[in-house]
This record gives C-alpha cells, sequence and structure tokens, in this order.
C-alpha cells in the first residue's frame, strides 16, 4: 500500500460519512453507501491504473481542515467579469447558493433541500446515478460529504435564452491547512428542452483549499444543453472533479472545458450516449505554467446504435507544468453505427514541460467509425521565422501562434463576454492588443 | 552608394559549407538576378540575408546600408527594410492575414518613428494595394496563407511587400508553380515597386521571370560561389546552354 493510504486514517475524520438526519431515507442511503465505499478503497495509490500519472502525493500530504460556511461572497471582479449576460448564481464553499431558490427564463434553480420538497421522486432518480459513487473516490467522498448541492431543473420543452452561470467560489484559508470543499451540480434537462450552462470554479488568490466538485447532467429526449466548465482555482489549490452527462434518445450535448488555474487539477468527464441518434461534442483547453499539474480524464461511452461524439482536447504548456490526457472511447455490444471521433493536440512552449497522453479505444460493435489522434509539439520554427521576417518581434510571434493554437476552439465559443473572457485569461499577454475584427479569421 | 554589400560570406549548415564565398554588391535602385542549378545555395543566399538562424554564417559580413546586420534578429532586419518573399510561403492557422499583416505594418512603422496605422486607415491602405496584385479580398479575412492555392499564396507575398514598402526585396523563386498569367500578375505587381530608392535580388531556376522582371546585373551561383556576372543577355544565354559548362568551371 501506499504512503498516502497509510496516513488515512488520521484525515478519516474529516473526509468520512457525516449524517445530516433530516435528509430523506434513500439519501442516507447513498451517503452511507459512497462513505462506505471510501472507507473501503481510501485515496488512490499509484498502482491505480486510472490515477497513475496524477500526483496526488503532495496534496494528500496536507493538513485540511473543513471549508467555512460563510455566504457567498462575489468573486473578484478581476478573475471574473460581472456576468455572462444571464443569471449567475454563487455559492460559496460548496456550501449556501447565493439565492436559495430562483426561477428564471423557466429554468428553476435551487438548493437540495428546497428541491427534495417538489421533486423529491425526480431527485432519487438522479442524484448519484449519473456519477456513481463507485465511479472514483473523490467522487465518493463528494457523495458522502457535500453539503449542499445546486439543483437545475430545465421542464420539458423550456427554451432558457440567457445563459444559466454558477459560480463555485472558494474563500479557501489563509494559513497552513488547506480548507476542503465538495461542491456538488445536478442538471435536469428534460425532454425538447435548451439551456446553456456555464459552470465555473475558482477562488481566491493566494488562499489554500482543496476543491472536490461533482457534476451530474441528465440531457431528455431531444433536449439540447450547451455547457462550459471552466476552472480558474488559485495558484495554490487543487481541484479534483468529476462531471458526467446522461443523454437520451436524439438528444445534443455539448460540453467545453477550459483549465488555467489550480496547483493541481484533474477532471473526470465522462458521456453516456445511452440512447440513439444522440450526439455530442466534448471540447478540452488548457493553459498551464510553473509546476501545475493538468489531468483530463475522459470517457465517452456510445451506449446505442445511431450516435456520433467528437472530441478535441488541446494543452498548452509552459515552464515545468505536466498535462496529462486520457481519452477512453467505449463502444458497447449493439452499438452499431456509431461515429466517434478524438482528438489530442498539446503544444509544448518549454523543455521542462511534460505530457502524458494516452488514447484509448475499446470497441464491441463491428459496424462503427472510430478514430483518434494525438500530437505533442512545439511552435512551428518556420512560421516564427516567417512572422519575424515581416516584423514581428518573436514575443509576439509566438503569443501569436499560441493564440492560434487555442482559438482553433476558443472560436466556437458562441457567448461573446465569455469568448473574449476566457482569450484574455489563456493568452495574459502583454503584447498583443486584439482588434477582434480583424484577428478574426472567417 | 551600395544598399548590400555581401562580402566573402561562407555559410554552414550541421557542419556543411553551402556558401563558400559570396561575394556582391547591389545599388540602390538595382535589380540582381541570382540564377544556378539546384543545390547550389541561391535560397540560402536569400535566407541568410533575411536572417534565418537555421544557417551559420562562419566567415565574411553583410553590410546593409553600411551596417553589418549579422547580429540583427530577422524582425530587426525587417524593420531596417529587408523583405524576403518566400520559397514556400507558411500557412499560419488561426492568424488571419490582415491581422498579421497589420501587426507587421505597425512594428515597422513604429521602428521608422511613424504613427500606427488605426484600422480604418490600415483597410484603405490594403485595398490599394490589393488591386495592385488582383488579389480577391477575401483572402484577407482568412487564416494566413492557409488553404489558399500556391499562385495565391506568392500574390500574397508580393501583396505584403507592396504594403511593407521595404528597401530590399529578395525574392525567392517566386516564379515557381506559377501559370503564365499569375506570373505575369506577379511580375507586375513587383515591377510597380521597382524605384530608386529600391533593391531587388530575385533568386530564380528559370530564365521565365526575368523576361517580366527585367535584371540589370545576372549571377550564376554554382556550388556556394558566384561563377559569372553579366547583363541580362546571360539569362538567355542560361536558358540556352544550361548550367553544366558553368558548374565544370565552378568545380575547376
Amino acid at each position: 500500500m501506499t504512503q498516502v493510504s497509510a496516513s488515512f486514517p488520521a484525515v478519516q475524520g474529516l473526509f468520512g460519512w457525516r449524517e445530516k438526519p433530516e435528509e430523506p431515507s434513500w439519501l442516507l442511503e447513498l451517503r452511507k453507501r459512497a462513505a462506505e465505499n471510501f472507507e473501503k478503497r481510501g485515496f488512490p495509490g499509484n498502482d491505480d491504473e486510472e490515477w497513475r500519472f496524477t500526483p496526488l502525493g503532495e496534496l494528500l500530504k496536507q493538513r485540511f481542515c473543513p471549508s467555512q460556511r460563510k455566504p457567498a461572497e462575489s468573486p473578484s471582479v478581476d478573475r471574473l467579469p460581472g456576468s455572462f449576460g444571464g443569471l449567475r448564481v454563487v455559492v460559496g464553499n460548496g456550501h449556501e447558493l447565493s439565492v436559495p431558490c430562483v426561477s428564471h427564463d423557466g429554468v428553476r434553480i435551487c438548493s437540495l433541500s428546497l428541491a427534495l420538497e417538489s421533486r423529491a421522486d425526480l431527485l432519487s432518480s438522479q442524484l448519484g446515478n449519473i456519477v456513481l459513487p463507485e465511479s472514483n473516490p473523490f467522487a465518493a467522498l463528494n457523495t458522502a460529504r457535500f453539503d449542499d448541492a445546486v439543483v437545475i431543473f430545465v421542464p420539458e420543452g423550456t427554451v432558457v435564452e440567457k445563459p444559466i452561470e454558477i459560480v463555485f467560489w472558494n474563500m479557501g484559508n489563509q494559513g497552513e491547512e488547506v480548507a476542503v470543499s465538495h461542491p456538488r451540480l445536478l442538471v435536469i434537462a428534460e425532454p425538447k428542452s435548451r439551456m446553456c450552462l456555464i459552470e465555473i470554479h475558482g477562488g481566491e488568490a493566494a488562499t489554500r483549499y482543496f476543491s472536490n466538485p461533482v457534476t451530474e447532467i441528465h440531457v431528455g429526449k431531444e433536449a439540447k444543453l450547451e455547457h462550459y466548465r471552466v476552472q480558474i482555482e488559485s495558484a495554490s489549490s487543487y481541484h479534483i472533479g468529476a462531471t458526467r452527462a446522461r443523454l437520451e434518445k436524439a438528444s445534443n450535448y455539448d460540453c467545453f472545458a477550459v483549465t488555467y488555474g489550480g496547483k493541481l487539477s484533474r477532471v473526470d468527464i465522462g458521456i453516456s450516449l445511452c440512447e440513439e441518434n444522440s450526439s455530442a461534442l466534448l471540447r478540452g483547453l488548457y493553459r498551464i505554467q510553473g509546476t501545475q499539474v493538468n489531468d483530463f480524464h475522459t470517457i465517452i461511452e456510445h451506449a446505442a446504435p445511431h450516435c456520433e461524439s467528437l472530441e478535441v482536447v488541446k494543452g498548452i504548456l509552459e515552464e515545468r507544468s505536466h498535462g496529462i490526457f486520457n481519452g477512453r472511447i467505449i463502444v458497447r455490444p449493439g452499438a452499431q453505427k456509431t461515429d466517434s471521433r478524438q482528438t489530442n493536440k498539446n503544444l509544448v512552449l518549454s523543455r521542462d514541460a511534460v505530457v502524458n497522453t494516452n488514447p484509448q479505444l475499446e470497441i464491441y460493435a463491428d459496424d462503427v467509425k472510430c478514430t483518434h489522434g494525438a500530437t505533442v509539439g512545439h511552435l512551428d520554427e518556420t512560421a516564427l521565422f516567417y512572422m519575424r521576417s515581416r516584423g514581428i518581434d518573436i514575443n509576439t510571434a509566438r503569443d501569436l501562434l499560441t493564440y492560434a493554437f487555442a482559438n482553433d476552439l476558443l472560436r466556437n465559443v458562441a457567448l461573446l463576454p465569455l469568448r473574449e473572457w476566457l482569450e484574455r485569461e489563456i493568452l495574459e499577454s502583454k503584447h498583443l492588443n486584439f482588434d477582434r475584427d480583424l484577428v478574426e479569421v472567417s | 552608394m551600395a544598399m548590400l554589400e555581401v562580402k566573402n560570406l561562407h555559410v554552414s549548415i550541421e557542419g556543411k559549407e553551402i556558401l563558400k564565398g559570396i561575394n556582391l554588391v547591389v545599388n540602390a535602385g538595382e535589380v540582381h538576378a541570382i540564377m544556378g542549378p539546384n543545390g547550389s545555395g541561391k535560397s540560402t543566399l536569400a535566407q541568410v540575408i533575411a536572417g534565418r538562424d537555421l544557417y551559420e554564417v562562419t566567415e565574411g559580413d553583410i553590410i546593409f546600408n553600411g551596417k553589418s546586420i549579422l547580429d540583427m534578429s530577422p524582425e530587426e532586419r525587417s524593420r531596417e527594410g529587408i523583405f524576403l518573399a518566400f520559397q514556400y510561403p507558411v500557412e499560419v492557422p488561426g492568424v488571419s492575414n490582415i491581422y498579421f499583416l497589420r501587426s507587421a505594418l505597425n512594428a515597422i512603422r513604429k521602428h521608422r518613428g511613424q504613427e500606427e496605422l488605426d484600422a480604418m486607415e490600415f483597410l484603405s491602405l490594403i485595398r490599394e494595394k490589393i488591386a495592385l496584385l488582383e488579389m480577391n479580398e477575401e483572402l484577407l479575412h482568412r487564416s494566413v496563407n492557409e488553404g489558399f492555392s500556391g499562385g495565391e499564396k506568392k500574390r500574397n507575398e508580393i501583396f505584403q511587400m507592396a504594403v511593407l514598402e521595404p528597401r530590399l526585396c529578395l525574392l525567392d523563386e517566386t516564379d515557381s508553380g506559377l501559370d503564365i498569367d499569375a506570373l505575369k500578375t506577379v511580375a507586375n505587381g513587383v515591377n510597380a515597386l521597382r524605384s530608386p530608392e529600391r533593391s531587388m535580388v530575385v533568386v530564380t531556376h528559370y530564365q521565365r521571370l526575368l523576361d517580366y522582371i527585367v535584371p540589370d546585373v545576372v549571377h550564376v551561383l554554382a556550388n556556394g560561389r558566384i561563377v559569372k556576372s553579366g547583363g541580362k543577355d546571360l539569362a538567355l544565354e542560361l536558358e540556352e546552354k544550361g548550367y553544366a559548362w558553368l558548374e565544370e568551371q565552378a568545380a575547376v
């Protein structure tokens, strides 16, 4: 066993199951099951294939404390613009919502306790059933320990015009101890509904915390959900997240996961195409520097025939950063006429950065189209010389090429304020003064 | 006064000597053609003058307007007025042609102590220049050279040259891959830029381009040395006799 598991009993009091007697019995059962599963397995060690490349050692050596139950403060505006044009709900330290329940454009956003009063039946069939506690120890931990959850309910046929923004904001801890939060989000998009969800994870700069979020998404028949998941945690924080979407017949799910922050960040993103004619687009983009680690673990599961998925994950690595991509595509027996494509591209801007990329195709049907490809490269020297030979200085040339690498994904972000912010965050550049009309390629 | 002086230039790549003592003087307003067989070092010479760091200058010097440029970066050389039209223009996916060009122009203007152009001034300038090359304006908004045909790429090079208004134009095999109509258009674009203050060095394998861009001096490069220089008639002689007779001379 690893060193981590040996020291596990010391942290058990903090990470173990916390009973909340006011909760319904099915939820108590779920939490108990999750806690038992976690206690049995402990944190993953290096011998766990799924966690082999994720350097958890430093995280698990920390001394932890519970995050404070503080009302959500407004996130620092220098990191996050006021709003992207829709409704924003802020959740402080994974505890309470800034508003307990709000209806907007027909969509309802509630705390778990309020949602339980009205839709207990629906919740019991979804909560903990999309991201199973058994799927990963950190998800089990979240399930056992999450305080409140955000429940978003989009009724049948509802078209939500403006984006819904959920900001999980960590106030962290100024001291030595690392504050732990377990944000939880459940999205139920009923048949024929349409919505754009922006999920942001961040925290106060220079504070230490460990955020362990879980997001579950149900996309009903013929529903369409656009999901942005943006991680801008503080530079000294840890982020281990899991998100999974389950797609019903002829539904459409479009996910864009962006990671810029955190000392160590891992997200497990799962998409299950459960019924036929559903389609999924998964895009991922990260930019890391210093000694940052980012791990994108994705699973796209084709469980029904005539579904398609496209996955494009790009990483930009500077200095001594470490990027990991593990992309599994599973085509279940009977999922004929599957069309699944996966690409992972990494742009390495220093000699000391490390990339591990690992595509995994598991195909159990015979009439399918599956492709994958991975590249790790530096900035194109010839392109740099070309730009410099036109008078553009080397730093600007590098930034332009880096921008171009990311822009391939960012240009598809339809929501302009969100796109501009993501561009600014990715470049952090003093050299470029963008004039959007000119930069834009048609 | 000489605009460009190449003095006993020796250049190697990965220890292999490619240029073995080039001497060349180009005065302001002159057009020089550098001809020669494949592998003779023509393109290397053009790239070394533009500052490509793939190559190592082991001996000699390059003087531009009285100053050695060997220690200058490619961007400094460009700002001083040197322009290389690439044999294989580079595709830069995700960066629009127009943004690229505006960044370049403003960097050069700043160096010259001129005001940067704003978007409107810039657009009116490039509309004027694009007409010269008979280019489709739509290409401006596409990624640099991405998905351009061979001819469009070459026109784009000369278009950039027209916008940036360099003092020394190095044209590296600008004729390669062009049909006769495109060749005429490109040559017209180049000729429109000829002026007493501007020099050109035209690198080409074939005489064909020189029917349209008529040089003042023709040099023949073989095995890393200039083996013969002459007037524009030398190009015609080469067309007739080929390069073999000169290569034999060079080997001696």
